[in-house]
């Protein structure tokens, strides 16, 4: 994705050209991409495609503007992320509601498979849809800017540089916002540990 | 503790040898920075389970939908319009308003004007013309006019 595609730049130029073809084309090779973030950064939902459609669109808005010097995949992740970034932003007031839909007992074997790093591999095929709304839900805690740094540097395993372009930041910022995330996230994971042993001693 | 400040640096694989060994040795006393690496581990294992892949090609809807949108007006202005020459143009409109308002002679028409000067011109008519038996603007304005044909 680093180094520039002159077939893009061929696709970039006939689409702003009137080519309805060529921008399906540079639509179809990036479309993957696009979902593959806008999916881990906002979940599962069915405004995935309205999103992936956003992106494109704000990209073929601002088509006459790219430089052709420059690789056209980071430029299209930025938008992407910066899409999510403001999507995130908006719903913030509205976060997964993830405790109140499992049982108090699902509660606790999920959150302790989560603080162990034995067996957890063998152990998701029975309720992966579970597991990912527990992390769904630790990730509805962050900031925006860390949350997309996170899935883009741990979930995607890019490079720093590459997390650094689709960020528009540079590469200390995106470093940054990387570390930020992991405390939080295990910041956030004992609190939902600790509100899981209050409420053990509760019921005791 | 302060070698806890290097857990970034592990995590991404960007240390090695002594300092790699040093971490490793503080990792097996440090419960913090143990569960870190479990958590984060899990995580990310469990969100690459949960699969990315799009359920359809959405690239024929998007670029129709994308040169439809280009078609009309209001995009292609908010899609060209730059901030600089939208400016100029304003700054421009306004020069030429303020250049034509400071004119020496330029007195701006209207109908109040305009009604104005024929009662100025009213007033210097004398009384014996008939005036005082006119009843309406419409009467006043009708000998105001036969009076200019008549000079």
């Amino acid at each position: 994705m680093n180094n520039i595609d002159s077939a893009d730049s061929a696709l970039i130029e006939n689409t702003i050209n009137g080519d309805e073809g060529a921008f399906a084309e540079l639509v179809r090779r990036y479309q993957s991409a696009v979902w593959a973030v806008v999916h881990r950064t906002l979940g599962n939902s069915l405004d995935n495609e309205d999103a992936v459609q956003e992106v494109f669109l704000r990209a073929f808005t601002a088509l006459h503007k790219f430089d052709l010097k420059y690789p056209f995949g980071p430029w299209i992740m930025r938008i992407a992320t910066n899409y999510c970034i403001d999507q995130l932003r908006r719903k913030k007031g509205r976060k997964t509601q993830l405790w109140s839909e499992l049982r108090e007992s699902d509660q606790e074997r999920l959150l302790a498979d989560m603080s162990h790093d034995n067996n957890f591999e063998s152990g998701i095929a029975e309720g992966t849809a579970n597991y990912v709304k527990v992390a769904q839900a630790l990730l509805d805690g962050l900031n925006p800017k860390y949350r997309v740094a996170f899935i883009l540097r741990e979930v995607d395993e890019k490079p720093y540089d590459e997390v650094a372009r689709c960020l528009g930041t540079s590469e200390v910022a995106a470093r940054v916002r990387v570390s930020r995330a992991r405390s939080e996230l295990q910041r956030k994971f004992r609190a939902y540990l600790s509100g899981q042993k209050r409420k053990e001693r509760k019921v005791q | 503790m302060k070698i806890c400040t290097l857990f970034d640096k592990y995590r991404d694989g960007e240390i090695s040898g002594v300092e790699k060994r040093e971490f490793e040795a503080h990792l097996a006393l440090c419960s913090d920075c143990r569960a870190k690496i479990s958590l984060l581990n899990n995580l990310a294992y469990i969100l690459r389970q949960d699969p990315a892949v799009m359920p359809l090609d959405l690239s024929g809807q998007i670029a129709r939908k994308a040169f439809q949108q280009n078609k009309t007006w209001d995009a292609l202005v908010i899609g060209w319009l730059k901030p600089g020459p939208a400016f100029a143009a304003l700054a421009l409109v306004c020069v030429l308003f303020s250049a034509l308002w400071l004119m020496p002679n330029y007195q701006p028409t209207s109908a109040f004007s305009e009604y104005e000067m024929l009662l100025e011109d009213a007033s210097a008519i004398s009384l014996d013309s008939g005036i005082a038996q006119i009843q309406s603007d419409t009467e006043l304005i009708l000998l105001l006019e036969q009076k200019a044909t008549s000079q």
